[in-house]
């Protein structure tokens, strides 16, 4: 394979960041459908939901590394950019499904109907990554079996690929952090207009 | 409230967790020795066998001995070839994963600073109000 071979550390890094955060998006999700119908519990819904579309974005994002990156490791490989296995084809449909769920959500702001119907596509998305996981086992596929099969063996590489995973992983943590105080602050807009508007009518 | 600021931050993070991920990358050498024991999917080779022993006068085996170690050689030549033409697609790669966090960067430290300006103009509006208040 060669040097090129180093895009594996930041490909399957960027992979388990997507999944983990779609993973959690999907979470989140079903967290918040269950605490928003709660009297109550409507602010911790909120934060959660937050949360959830941060972690969809983040998601996404490197979903996007995965998808560029993945072909551009396949074609000196596998002599193809791209090929129609099960795990390729399961990793674009959950990143399109997030897409969906981000457009979604993000036309929705502040209401509660859109949220709700944002978080049930998220859901969709949980067992999605599941099958990602597991596809190459079960389907087959050019995707070697590096968690339950044999990959790195060489401590060194093993060293630099736990060390990309790490690093990857503590940014993307770091993101959705970010990203989940920006929309506090859409949120804290939103209520501030509402405030306004309600301020206007009182004159 | 998340500031510009905290987007200065968060790129120099990136630089700093992404020049960990790809120096390690760049560290992980495959040691020649030892070899895996089959061959792996991520480049590693099957071990180079010892030569076998050739008597002396057995000139068939020494002729086998020379094959072996023709297409040994066939192999290197063929591993120097293969870093040569897959190099660019390494650069290909590193390229578009820093294009991709830098667009991100900019799409969404723009969003964040319309949204300031945004929120400055409403605390604004609300406090002249507030003070005209009955």
């Amino acid at each position: 394979m060669g040097d090129v071979q180093r895009i594996f550390y930041f490909h399957v890094a960027s992979a388990f960041a997507a999944l983990i955060g779609w993973v959690g998006c999907a979470l989140a999700s079903i967290a918040y459908l269950v605490l928003a119908g709660r009297r109550g519990q409507e602010a911790l819904a909120n934060i959660i939901d937050r949360v959830a579309y941060g972690l969809a974005e983040i998601g996404v994002l490197f979903g996007v590394i995965v998808l560029v990156t993945g072909p551009l490791w396949a074609k000196p490989v596998w002599n193809t950019y791209w090929n129609w296995e099960p795990r390729l084809v399961l990793m674009m449909l959950t990143q399109f499904l997030f897409i969906g769920y981000l457009i979604l959500r993000g036309y929705a702001k502040r209401d509660a109907g859109g949220k709700k119907l944002a978080a049930g596509i998220a859901i969709i998305g949980g067992p999605a990554v599941y099958l990602i996981h597991v596809a190459v086992d079960l389907w087959g596929g050019n995707h070697p079996s590096v968690i339950n099969g044999e990959g790195i063996r060489t401590p060194l590489m093993q060293a630099a690929f736990a060390s990309a995973v790490g690093a990857v992983l503590i940014f993307a943590g770091y993101l959705v952090y970010l990203r989940s105080k920006h929309h506090k602050l859409v949120d804290d807009l939103e209520e501030g207009y509402l405030e306004l508007a309600d301020r206007e009518d009182q004159r | 409230m998340i500031g510009s600021a905290y987007y200065v931050r968060v790129l120099r993070l990136t630089t700093l967790l992404l020049a960990l991920t790809v120096s390690g990358s760049a560290l992980a050498e495959e040691p020649p020795e030892p070899r895996p024991e089959k061959p792996t999917s991520f480049g590693g080779a099957a071990p180079e066998a010892p030569l076998p022993e050739v008597k002396p006068g057995d000139f068939e085996g020494l002729l086998r001995n020379c094959d072996i170690e023709r297409s040994r050689a066939v192999s290197a030549k063929k591993l120097a070839e293969l870093n040569t033409t897959n190099v660019p697609f390494l650069t290909a790669a590193y390229l578009a994963l820093w294009a991709i966090l830098l667009a991100f960067f900019v799409i969404v430290s723009q969003r964040q600073k319309r949204l300031h300006a945004e929120m400055v103009v409403l605390r604004e509006r609300l406090a002249r109000l507030g003070d005209d208040a009955p």
